[in-house]
């Protein structure tokens, strides 16, 4: 490179310098003594410190157990219609007549839960569960499943309530648990799917179950019900927990040899196992987590629409097809019934 | 020094031939002015060389430091853009994107480890270049592994290895070599600006001064002593000595002027074109990393704004001192930028309307008005501003060193030929006692 010639020539020239004071210095003192410059010579002893890299927000926490709520009956949702309308031909004055008069669905998705809501790389497109899902419900407004009437969100786990409270979309659609917490701010549709807090782990692992974390290092998203989870009682009590922005940056860091488990939502954890053949979902279910789709509480028409689909998803057929896709490669096992809705 | 003797024959030339000094003032005199003509020009040799020593390490040794810094810099910022910005087109045509970005780390590993070579002793400079080397293996290492969830379609897990890649360029990378080019960006400007020590001025004037004033008074006692109306060899002496005094001025002049025209077209606007060329790479990286994983991580938009700001200021804020092709580069560099960020605003406003397929074609497309090719404009603007300001600091700042060539030696053989002509001077003077 330039940098590594130019030095020599500087010496040189440094060295002409000198040598003119040098013979004026031995003309004067009779002395000669011309010092050449020596450029100092790093001696670096190249110290190697350990890395340790981390994704970005990861951190150590504690947790508390999960507060007792209140009874309710979150998972029982409102009755679909009487007589669901025509796709393409809305009830005037309902919220599905502005949607199509708008031209598009707007939905919260997530962009990076593998099999439920991600960008295919191939295709550019976002797909998953979640995503079939949501499509039905676009298509049984619009009558279509051309892409252009579905506009996708990505909203952050965090703000999947006030994405719906605030119309910023219509419907969220992101493993989202219903519970008596949430539904006093958003209606949800009838239940979708029925999944439930389990562990990853490396297929060499020795954890078997919620009873071998004592002492191990357990990571699962910041801020999620699944850390309260790990810390309820009957749980080990000097699990050491890990909390990430991120679902994916559990697997990141369970790679890197950070963490010894990832304990979330089973449907999360099989899209984590997907990606990684390395690793095994162990243990029995310790929470329950319904999923449902939010929807804001000023349009319960909306939702008794979207309950209507949902009906229809499941009788249809087009509820096991959609698990046969995304979960069966991954579960190797048949399609369960679909869960049973429950109306109010 | 040599006033006591001068004064004497001063007087004694007053009061005739009878009073003329004698042969052993005539002697001390003489050697005296001679001492004085060699530690003169040895002392304003030695400062000529000092100042002609400071503008060569500028242009040959610190100059090469800071472009070798800089290149780690931007190579850096470019590598984690191309990155992203790969991952972002998928696997349509990842080929030039992976080359360019594995050029861009091939070129800054071998510069961190060129400068590790050269950079001297600067302690703080070693541990950033140390940091340096023992990071970019890693972040290679963690970009990899994204590559490979890629190719596995596993994309929700690569974007989280680019995610954790780009935190370490960012949290511990970026700003190690950012300290090691605003450490040569700072050495440079010392060379450039380091004055002769007073010291050495002071003595050189007073030499200059004292010499000039024993030579007319010399003459002036020769003359009425022996009634000689010239003496040719002090008179020459003289006039050697004026010369050099004006040669000295006006080279060291416009040595200074040069090194001033460097520092304004050269060295200051090459860093702020570099600062703006990693600031862009960096608002452009915001922007695909908030496409990528924005569902975790919001804190993109918020860096892409004061990143943008930053920006702006470094492109609008006039100093009043700006030649005129930095002048026109600037222009031309807040044009590009200007639609970069309408280019920006359309993803963004794609992005929260639900259009996501739009904003990302938009952010990785290939066409006219899309991110890549708005952003290599502007890449290429700010690289030209780059290039042209360092061409003016070499010109400069080598003609700057290659004024005082002549100098150095012209004051070393002159102030040995004065000396030469003083004791030539006084000779015959001191022949006519015998």
């Amino acid at each position: 490179m330039m940098g590594a010639a130019r030095p020599a020539v500087a010496r040189r020239r440094r060295g002409g310098g000198l040598l003119a004071v040098g013979v004026l210095l031995a003309v004067t003192l009779a002395a000669c003594g011309t010092s050449s410059p020596n450029s100092a010579s790093p001696s670096t002893s190249s110290v190697t410190k350990p890395l340790d890299v981390m994704p970005k927000g990861a951190e150590v926490v504690r947790s508390s157990p999960p507060p007792p709520t209140e009874p309710c009956n979150a998972t029982a949702s409102l009755p679909p219609p009487a007589t669901m309308p025509s796709p393409g031909i809305m009830p005037s004055g309902s919220y599905m007549a502005q949607i199509l008069a708008r031209g598009y669905l707007k939905v919260g998705v997530a962009q990076d839960t593998y099999l439920w809501g991600y960008r295919d790389p191939v295709t550019g497109q976002l797909t998953g569960f979640d995503i079939d899902m949501l499509q039905q419900v676009a298509q049984a407004i619009f009558g279509s499943s051309d892409q252009k009437y579905i506009h996708y969100v990505i909203v952050p786990n965090a703000d999947r309530v006030q994405a719906v409270e605030s119309g910023e979309v219509d419907i969220v659609a992101e493993t989202m648990t219903v519970n008596c917490e949430r539904e006093k701010s958003v209606d949800f549709s009838t239940v979708y799917y029925e999944a439930g807090q389990r562990i990853l782990v490396p297929t060499n692992s020795t954890i078997t179950g919620p009873q071998d974390l004592g002492g191990k290092r357990v990571c699962a998203p910041a801020g999620s019900t699944s850390l309260q989870n790990l810390v309820a009682t009957g749980m080990p009590r000097n699990i050491r927990l890990w909390a990430v922005n991120d679902t994916t940056d559990c697997l990141v860091m369970l790679q890197q040899g950070q963490v010894d488990a990832i304990s979330t939502d089973d449907a999360i954890l099989l899209g984590l196992a997907a990606q990684d053949p390395n690793t095994k979902v162990v243990g029995p279910t310790f929470s329950s987590e319904p999923y449902g789709m939010a929807i804001s509480k000023a349009h319960p028409d909306l939702t008794s629409f979207v309950n209507g689909v949902l009906a229809q998803v499941r009788s249809d057929g087009t509820w096991t097809q959609i698990y046969d896709t995304w979960l069966m490669p991954y579960t190797k096992t048949a399609a369960p019934a679909p869960p049973a809705p429950s109306y109010r | 020094m040599t006033a006591p003797p001068l004064r004497a024959t001063h007087v004694g030339a007053r009061q005739g031939a009878s009073r003329r000094p004698t042969p052993v003032r005539l002697r001390i005199a003489a050697v005296c002015i001679a001492i004085l003509a060699l530690v003169g020009g040895l002392v304003a040799t030695l400062a000529a060389t000092e100042r002609q020593d400071a503008t060569s390490a500028a242009w040959q040794n610190a100059e090469p430091l800071m472009v070798t810094a800089q290149a780690i810099d931007t190579s850096l910022s470019d590598a984690d853009t191309t990155a992203a910005a790969s991952f972002l087109q998928g696997r349509l045509e990842p080929a030039d994107l992976q080359s360019r970005y594995e050029t861009d780390l091939t070129s800054a590993s071998a510069a961190v480890a060129g400068a590790a070579q050269e950079a001297g002793s600067d302690p703080e400079v070693a541990a950033s270049l140390r940091t340096l080397s023992t990071d970019l293996p890693t972040y290679a290492g963690i970009i990899q592994e994204a590559d490979f969830n890629e190719r596995q379609a596993s994309y929700p897990l690569a974007a989280a290895y680019l995610a954790e890649a780009n935190n370490l360029m960012r949290s511990s990378i970026l700003p190690a070599a950012a300290q090691v080019y605003g450490t040569e960006v700072r050495l440079l400007s010392d060379d450039q600006t380091q004055a002769v020590s007073p010291l050495l001025a002071i003595l050189a004037v007073l030499a200059v001064i004292g010499l000039l004033f024993a030579l007319v008074l010399a003459q002036r006692s020769l003359s009425r002593s022996f009634h000689r109306t010239w003496n040719v060899a002090l008179a020459a002496a003289t006039v050697i000595v004026v010369v050099l005094a004006v040669w000295a001025t006006v080279a060291l002049a416009t040595q200074d002027s040069g090194v001033n025209t460097a520092l304004a077209n050269g060295s200051r606007p090459v860093s702020t074109f570099t600062d703006a060329r990693i600031l862009a790479l960096r608002a452009r990286a915001d922007d695909e990393l908030t496409l990528l994983t924005r569902d975790s991580d919001p804190s993109y938009q918020a860096d892409y704004a004061s990143t943008a700001v930053a920006l702006r200021h470094l492109l609008t804020t006039s100093t009043g001192s700006r030649g005129s092709f930095e002048l026109a580069q600037l222009a031309q560099a807040k044009s590009a930028f200007a639609s970069y960020s309408r280019v920006h605003g359309q993803i963004r406003l794609d992005d929260t309307s639900g259009d996501l397929s739009s904003a990302v074609v938009l952010a990785s497309g290939s066409g006219a008005g899309q991110l890549p090719g708005v952003s290599a404009h502007l890449n290429d603007v700010l690289s030209g501003g780059i290039t042209g300001s360092q061409a003016t600091f070499v010109d400069a700042t080598s003609g700057a060193a290659s004024d005082l060539d002549g100098l150095v030696w012209g004051l070393a053989v002159g102030a040995v030929l004065v000396a030469v002509l003083v004791l030539v001077g006084f000779q015959p003077r001191i022949a006519e006692y015998r």
